[in-house]
């Protein structure tokens, strides 16, 4: 840990990085931060407010489904790009002793460089729908540490399993799929049919995202169930997933 | 900083050795393991054949303020051990101790990024090597002008000839302070008058009491840099003693 500290640096630079070559060609370049996730939530909000012409109800199912969205791709960023973090940088591990952890987390942390425009567009917009009120503020921020830990734990175990097995990438956008329609992102959770509740059960996406979406669409707090099976899922994933990774670190460099 | 990979979990006195290599053994896994072939194969009753040991059953002890080669022919075993010594690759069995801060110039160019120019492909790297971001502010320039790249600096490296990227990787890797310094052809870098401007960096780094390990086909620069050295062949230790001694070895195999 004192060796991935002394390398903080190095993941922040590589996170800036990550992103400037993102947009390297690009005329707009990192304003498409912003402008993604603003053209999607726009459009939401044409589909759900404006050609439904509803009332309030609609506010709080517009916002449920953005925060959903955006929470899923913050998820899915995370993911795909921690999968290849660590062979991506054969260079750099090949040339010189690090820690190798510090790839999953530079990857984690560009994720989240791409998601904090987007949660500025959530407040905007729940502001100006009067969706949210001071009492969502808690389980919004703890839903979301849920999915930061949740998306480091998945995203470091997909990092490991590439260096062994290079099929992992071409299943990871099949597997997120899967994980979208699991979860409740496009649905509200109560309304699950209960032949499904199984499989919601098992997807590790299910709990925090219920509590991110309902947080922020429907200004109520799900059940403590609900927040224990969160934590629970995210802790067990991320400390698993830590140890595995530091396990089969010493032969990354014969792999990679 | 002390580094100890050890087999038999014991630290010891090293006396005045700034690399110590005990009972190292290494291997290579067999290629094409993550391929359904394979499987197909060992469903079939095929095992893999082990392959030969890159580095076997070697010790050794560099004194420090050494400059050190390790020679041998192409498979020898030289750039493995290398990588073992500064903990790249971590051997089956034995222990390296490494007393004090390492740095390697080790495939120079292969984590520079094309799209990022090459002042942020310094930061990066230095930051990789754990470097403070003011320390490698205090540097930048003094590596702009070490590698005569001018105001290609700050232009993507995609940009640049690969005399360029050697130049920079160059300046880069030994603009730090470093108590050993690994070396692996990186003196291949540039053109000549750049390669003689390596070697003078290189004989300040040991004339400031560092200690160097090195790997080179260059037997002129080998003669003229290094005082001891090793001969490895088939990954095993063959010779270990003064480098005139263990090149003539070398040259007359």
């Amino acid at each position: 840990m004192r060796k991935i500290w002394h390398r903080r640096y190095f993941i922040a630079a590589t996170a800036r990085a990550n992103l400037k070559v993102q947009h390297a060609r690009s005329y707009l370049g990192r304003l498409w931060l912003l402008l993604s996730p603003l053209a999607l939530a726009v459009t939401y909000f044409l589909l759900v407010m404006v050609l439904a012409q509803r009332g309030q109800p609609e506010a709080d199912y517009f916002m449920y489904l953005t925060s959903g969205i955006f929470a899923f791709y913050f998820l899915s960023n995370a993911i795909s790009s921690g999968s290849n973090s660590v062979t991506s940088a054969s260079g750099l591990i090949l040339q010189q002793p690090i820690p190798a952890l510090v790839f999953p987390l530079a990857a984690l942390f560009t994720a989240w460089k791409r998601f904090a425009p987007a949660l500025i567009v959530l407040l905007i917009g729940s502001v100006a729908l009067s969706t949210l009120n001071v009492a969502d503020l808690a389980p919004i921020g703890i839903s979301l540490l849920l999915l930061i830990v949740l998306a480091y734990g998945i995203s470091t175990l997909a990092a490991v399993s590439q260096v062994f097995l290079r099929d992992t990438a071409s299943a990871i956008p099949l597997l997120l799929r899967v994980l979208l329609y699991t979860s409740p992102v496009l649905y509200n959770a109560s309304d699950l049919p209960e032949n499904f509740q199984v499989v919601s059960f098992l997807n590790p996406f299910f709990w925090p995202i219920a509590a991110w979406c309902s947080a922020w669409g429907q200004g109520e707090a799900v059940a403590p169930f609900n927040w224990l099976v969160a934590t629970g899922y995210a802790l067990i994933i991320a400390l698993v997933s830590t140890a595995l990774f530091l396990s089969s670190e010493k032969r990354f460099a014969t792999h990679v | 900083m002390s580094r100890l990979t050890d087999a038999r979990g014991k630290d010891e006195a090293h006396g005045r050795s700034c690399v110590t290599i005990r009972d190292v053994s290494f291997w290579y896994p067999p290629s094409g393991i993550r391929s359904l072939g394979r499987v197909k194969a060992r469903l079939q009753g095929h095992t893999d054949a082990r392959l030969n040991p890159a580095v076997d059953s070697i010790s050794l002890a560099i004194p420090h303020g050494a400059t050190f080669a390790l020679v041998g022919k192409n498979g020898a075993g030289k750039s493995t051990l290398l990588r073992i010594i500064a903990g790249i690759l971590r051997p089956q069995t034995g222990y390296v101790h490494v007393r004090g801060e390492i740095a390697t110039l080790v495939g120079l160019n292969m984590a520079f990024r094309r799209e990022l120019t090459g002042r942020e492909n310094v930061v990066l790297s230095a930051l990789a090597r754990g470097q403070h971001p003011q320390d490698i502010k205090a540097r930048l320039e003094l590596i702009k002008e070490f590698s005569e790249i001018g105001e290609a600096f700050e232009q993507p490296i995609r940009t640049y000839s690969s005399g360029m990227v050697s130049r920079i990787a160059f300046s880069a890797a030994t603009s730090f302070p470093a108590d050993v310094l690994l070396v692996d052809e990186a003196l291949a870098a540039g053109d000549q008058k750049f390669k003689e401007k390596a070697e003078r960096r290189m004989q300040d780094f040991i004339s400031n009491s560092g200690s160097v390990v090195m790997v080179s086909h260059s037997g002129r620069a080998i003669r003229r840099l290094c005082d001891s050295g090793a001969l490895l062949e088939r990954g095993k230790l063959t010779m270990v003693g003064a480098i005139d001694d263990v090149m003539n070895e070398y040259e007359s195999q």
